[in-house]
């Protein structure tokens, strides 16, 4: 009687301590399946993240860099006109109000953007694609009505509707988040002039229709300051309201109207003074993403005025969590192996104490030690495979449970961390919300082979190590204890 | 056949008490031999020795004149005894024509009809058998290696008298009719009546 012949009998005839077996290599098995779903979807997730905006890369003004200019030009400008003196220099200004006192600020050229700085990082290689986008700029309907709500206090708002500039409106933030949709006509593009997008609530508000004019002028002048038209392209609707950057109706989602890249700053009275106020740039393949990255930051600009942000469509916390899930997921892994490993050795241990008559039996008959460790090896094995199968059969459903779970979790605490931020940081148009609306993990071969693998790693460990107790002893030290 | 020169024996944990004192002595095939001795007298000691289970400290054991630790223990135990426990010494889980398969590629239901088994009982499992029963089916398993020596630890310990008389007649009939060496460790004075040979272990001496 061959081992095989002998290890088959024992597994089906002994079925309690089989089935334990089987439900312990069982369980495992999943709980290998879930921990490798766990680091799938997160790196799914993120990956999932990036390609359904594209990934990019937004580059921003830099805050810190921004208060040192002010500080330096106000420096300079006393210099050159005296404390307490009006004057401009640079794009930052001082002047007196009527009421005596100062006032300081800047103007678009200080605030902007450069676009050659913008052009040189568009050049990077790997990039397929970048779009300029202008700060909201508000301005004075001149012949429409705008959307209002009545019951809110508008004292401190500026009376006018929002214009956002697009180089391409196709990657403007809120279209690529899915926020907003243009279900009639079309966006505005780079090389459209005069050219508009306006919400369905606004068009309907004012009976407009595609091919229309729409008339703005400067709000603070509403009726000397030149007017300007732009033909209305597309109407959009929206899917999840924009968030207002500032109190006000002159803010609200519906007043928002897209432009192509240079209204905005006519429409404000400062033509040839555009205040740039985001650039994203697109990664032609995702998986490029960190190489592309780098070759940006080489991009020879002074990069001391920007920031440059991951735009991933998630948020750097989040990212950050699915990074923590992935480590997770692998310490999930980790421990599964090893106490697996524990209690199966602990299972064999106590498989092999109540096989000691056996295992005294066949060496009394000549067998060899490894042959009887190689025994038990088989039929562990053998409750491997049953296990691994029956395994892979329920993996797909729990690993997607487990994924889900997870990564909705993730999204949980994402979602509650804005509420709390709500009301402490400023957030632009820019900042989107993305739903992940489940994750699905395909169970592929490497996925098996990996469990596979691993259960057959853990069976041969333990009873290798359990086996051990065999090994060392003699022969009658076994048949004594029979 | 089987032969002791100056075996010596004593456990490591007692150096200095010698359970086999160099012991000689010289085992013929076709006889059956009878060990008797007090409880401690180192007679499962000397079994362990014959059958390759573990090594004298001094001395040797040999089969025809060859030194058994030299070749390999495992082929001893495989290819030239055949062990018979007190406890039977059954896999649980197997049938006696399986558990006689254990031991080669034989005709096992011809084997447990020689020592008395039926066929029906041959494919029950063997814990369902009376102890006469599975100790028959552990003859069975040691005649199936077709190994020249037979070793017996208390055999009829936990059988009754009649049982007892069946399983003697039985190594006769190994010994005498099919000239094998029969050696057991027995303090059954009826079992030692039967045998050709009768030793006395005493003081880790044959005497």
């Amino acid at each position: 009687m061959n081992i095989l012949q002998l290890s088959l009998r024992c597994l089906c005839r002994k079925k309690v301590r089989s089935v334990l077996l089987f439900l312990i290599v069982f369980v495992a098995a999943v709980f290998i399946y879930a921990g490798y779903a766990c680091q799938s979807a997160s790196v799914q997730t993120q990956d999932a993240g990036r390609q359904s905006v594209g990934a990019s890369f937004r580059l921003e003004a830099n805050d810190a860099n921004r208060s040192r200019r002010i500080e330096e030009l106000a420096a300079k400008l006393d210099q050159k006109v005296g404390k307490d003196q009006a004057g401009s220099l640079g794009g930052y200004f001082r002047e007196q109000l009527s009421t005596g006192a100062w006032f300081t600020g800047t103007d678009n050229s200080f605030e902007t953007l450069d676009r050659k700085d913008i052009e040189k990082i568009a050049e990077t290689k790997g990039l397929c694609a970048y779009n300029i986008t202008t700060a909201n700029t508000v301005v004075n309907p001149v012949h429409f009505a705008r959307i209002e709500d009545k019951d809110r206090d508008q004292s401190s708002d500026l009376k006018g509707v929002s214009l956002r500039g697009n180089r391409d409106m196709a990657y403007d933030f809120d279209v690529q988040k899915g926020n907003i949709v243009v279900n009639e006509g079309r966006m505005t593009g780079k090389d459209d002039k005069d050219a508009c997008v306006i919400s369905r609530e606004l068009a309907e508000l004012n009976h407009f229709q595609v091919g229309d004019m729409l008339e703005f002028n400067d709000r603070r002048e509403p009726d000397s300051s030149t007017v300007y038209a732009a033909e209305i392209v597309g109407i959009y609707d929206t899917i999840q309201k924009m968030e207002p950057i500032m109190d006000g109706d002159s803010f609200r989602s519906e007043n928002i109207i897209f432009t192509d890249l240079s209204f905005p700053e006519k429409a404000e009275g400062c033509e040839n003074n555009p205040l740039y106020q985001t650039a994203s740039f697109w990664v032609e393949n995702v998986d490029d993403y960190e190489t592309v990255k780098k070759a940006v930051r080489k991009t020879n600009i002074d990069w001391e005025k920007y920031d440059l942000l991951d735009h991933t469509g998630m948020s750097d916390t989040m990212t950050e969590n699915f990074g923590d899930l992935k480590e997770m997921s692998v310490l999930l892994l980790c421990l599964v192996l090893a106490s697996s490993v524990l209690i199966l050795l602990f299972v064999f241990l106590y498989w092999i104490k109540t096989r000691i008559c056996e295992i005294g039996i066949l060496l009394s008959l000549g067998r060899k030690k490894e042959g009887i460790v190689l025994q038990m090896m088989l039929e562990g094995l053998l409750i491997g495979a049953v296990s691994f199968l029956l395994a892979t059969a329920v993996a797909p459903y729990v690993s997607n449970a487990a994924a889900d779970y997870l990564v909705g979790n993730q999204i949980e605490q994402e979602r509650q961390k804005e509420k709390l931020e709500m009301g402490m940081v400023s957030t632009s148009g820019g900042e989107s919300k993305e739903e992940v609306l489940g994750v699905s993990v395909r169970i592929d071969a490497r996925v098996m082979a990996f469990t596979a693998f691993s259960v057959i790693g853990m069976i041969v460990v333990s009873v290798g190590l359990s086996g051990l107790s065999v090994a060392v002893r003699k022969p009658k030290e076994i048949l004594t204890k029979m | 056949m089987l032969e002791l020169k100056d075996v010596s024996y004593f456990y490591k944990s007692q150096k200095d008490k010698l359970i086999l004192d160099a012991i000689n002595y010289r085992f013929e095939k076709g006889r059956m031999y009878a060990i008797l001795g007090a409880s401690g007298s180192g007679k499962t000691t000397l079994l362990s020795l014959l059958a390759g289970l573990d090594c004298p400290v001094g001395g040797s054991v040999s089969v025809n004149g060859k030194e058994i630790e030299k070749r390999n223990l495992n082929y001893h135990r495989k290819n030239n005894i055949s062990l018979v426990f007190q406890n039977y010494n059954l896999i649980d889980y197997l049938t006696p024509v399986e558990n006689v398969l254990l031991a080669g590629k034989v005709d096992a239901l011809a084997l447990l009809a020689q020592v008395g088994i039926e066929y029906k009982a041959g494919m029950r499992n063997v814990m369902q058998l009376s102890g006469g029963q599975q100790q028959r089916v552990a003859i069975a398993r040691a005649l199936a290696s077709k190994a020249p020596i037979l070793l017996a630890d208390e055999p009829t310990g936990n059988l009754d008298e009649a049982t007892a008389a069946g399983i003697t007649d039985l190594f006769q009939s190994l010994a005498h009719e099919q000239e094998k060496c029969v050696i057991v460790v027995t303090h059954s004075k009826e079992l030692a009546t039967e045998a050709d040979v009768v030793l006395h272990l005493e003081n880790g001496r044959i005497a």
